[in-house]
């Protein structure tokens, strides 16, 4: 590589864009929060029994499936706020990081809601017979047996959620936001793109290294959780 | 909403739908196939080799796809500029280069590594006994590979490869990124002058939605038609 890939230049650069770091946590946790509730909704429908509303939830995760992220950033960033305005709603006071979130919760709400919908189904329905036989109600039933259980089926795929989440954050840069990448992006403009390999392997490893600790994250939390519970799930 | 627009808009598509055709297909067939090459090594723990691509799997399952794009793009042919104008060869040509050949590069390392775990399960799904039976009867291990083994991991692997394959031609929109007009590009160049993004738009997502229906079909219809050979896997 000679003398124009400069290692010593990486940590700095990474340092750099770390400072971004923050605001990519804030994307992930609030599109986490919010595709949970959208996806709890959309699980609800789909396993609510009624064709209609299992419809309604099946059109939309495939409809999400269907969807580069891209493009919905751009739909929600460019058409909606017109419509919104139209309707009297003022988006112009909404943050770029706002739109991110709202299209990332958006299109995880469909992982979301899948997750819950097959680890709900996971758990063998003779469990409610058996928690009704020993004289449990309904909630209570969903709360204390059903839950814990599809939880753990659950925890692994959700692990796999917030990885996808996270790396879908990159493309906040689409519109400008600030987030790991947005920051790289701003950073080699000043640069007058020099040393861009070097930015670029920087990020990739703030990535990369995020994306280990989630995934090991998980694993430990998923054997935690299901220490002792291997005979219930069978 | 301005239906001329649409109408004016869709036999324009044409390039632009190719691009995105031939940027997921290339990256779908160049992919699989270095996919598969680690997958085997993988599975067969080959020394040193198999070390380095669990780290290289991780490493590009990790990073989003756009980093290694930007990187195929902007560094890539910088470094490039930079090497030949030390040995004094001329460097036109080598920045802002809009053939296909940047984003497909970019996406068939990263589908590389996501394929390799999607044929590397379907490997390992297939008993070892069967490989030991087939070289019991004479056959040599790639004989063996080719005869017994992949027919069977394959037809494991596909409905994995139907979801692989639709993430690309999602994943081909970031391509828009690397000065190559494709679907997502062409959209928003169209749109930007009169800000006519909801026609443009409302067309691709459409387009995109009839994609991701068309192909996953079609792969259930593979999945159907090679179903026939999953029989023998079952029993064991």
């Amino acid at each position: 590589m000679g003398n124009y890939f400069d290692f010593s230049k990486i940590p700095g650069l990474m340092a750099s864009t770390m400072q971004a770091f923050p605001t990519t946590v804030k994307l992930v946790v609030w599109s986490l929060i919010f595709s949970l509730l959208i996806g709890l909704a959309f699980a609800s429908l789909a396993l609510s029994g009624n064709k209609v509303l299992n419809a309604v939830a099946k059109g939309y995760v495939a409809f999400m499936r269907g969807m580069p992220t891209l493009v919905l950033i751009f739909i929600l960033y460019f058409v909606v706020p017109v419509y919104l305005k139209k309707a009297g709603i003022n988006t112009d006071s909404w943050s770029k990081d706002m739109f991110i979130i709202i299209t990332l919760s958006l299109s995880s709400a469909a992982n979301m809601a899948e997750m819950m919908r097959s680890s709900y189904l996971a758990v063998n329905r003779y469990q409610w017979e058996a928690a009704y036989s020993v004289g449990m109600t309904g909630f209570d039933v969903f709360r204390r047996i059903i839950f814990p259980q599809a939880f753990g089926v659950a925890i692994p795929i959700l692990g796999n959620n917030i990885v996808a989440l996270f790396k879908a954050t990159s493309l906040a840069f689409s519109i400008g936001a600030l987030d790991l990448f947005g920051k790289v992006k701003l950073i080699s403009g000043r640069l007058y793109g020099l040393n861009r390999a070097e930015l670029y392997l920087g990020v990739a490893v703030i990535y990369w290294v995020v994306c280990v600790l989630l995934e090991w994250a998980t694993k430990r939390a998923e054997k935690r959780y299901t220490r002792g519970r291997k005979a219930l799930t069978v | 909403m301005d239906f001329k627009f649409i109408v004016q808009m869709i036999p324009q598509m044409a390039p632009a739908l190719e691009n995105t055709f031939l940027i997921a297909v290339v990256s779908a067939v160049l992919g699989w196939i270095l996919g598969m090459v680690i997958a085997l090594i993988r599975t067969n723990r080959v020394r040193v080799l198999a070390r380095i691509l669990t780290v290289y799997v991780s490493f590009m399952r990790s990073v989003p796809l756009i980093i290694i794009m930007f990187f195929t793009y902007f560094a890539v042919p910088t470094l490039i500029a930079y090497y030949r104008v030390e040995h004094g060869l001329p460097v036109e040509n080598i920045a802002g280069n809009t053939s296909l050949v940047c984003p497909i590069a970019a996406m068939t390392l990263s589908e590389a590594a996501f394929s390799s775990e999607t044929f590397r399960s379907a490997l390992s799904a297939i008993p070892h006994d069967q490989m030991e039976a087939a070289k019991s009867v004479g056959m040599t291990g790639i004989q063996a590979y080719f005869r017994i083994i992949f027919p069977q991991a394959f037809v494991i692997a596909l409905p994995n490869m139907g979801g692989l394959f639709i993430g690309l031609i999602k994943n081909s929109s970031l391509a828009y990124y690397s000065g190559v007009v494709e679907v997502t590009g062409f959209a928003y160049t169209l749109a930007s002058p009169t800000y006519q993004f909801l026609e443009a738009f409302f067309v691709i997502a459409l387009l995109y939605e009839a994609l991701s229906f068309v192909f996953s079909r079609l792969f259930r219809i593979l999945e159907r038609a090679f179903g026939r050979y999953r029989t023998g896997i079952v029993l064991q």
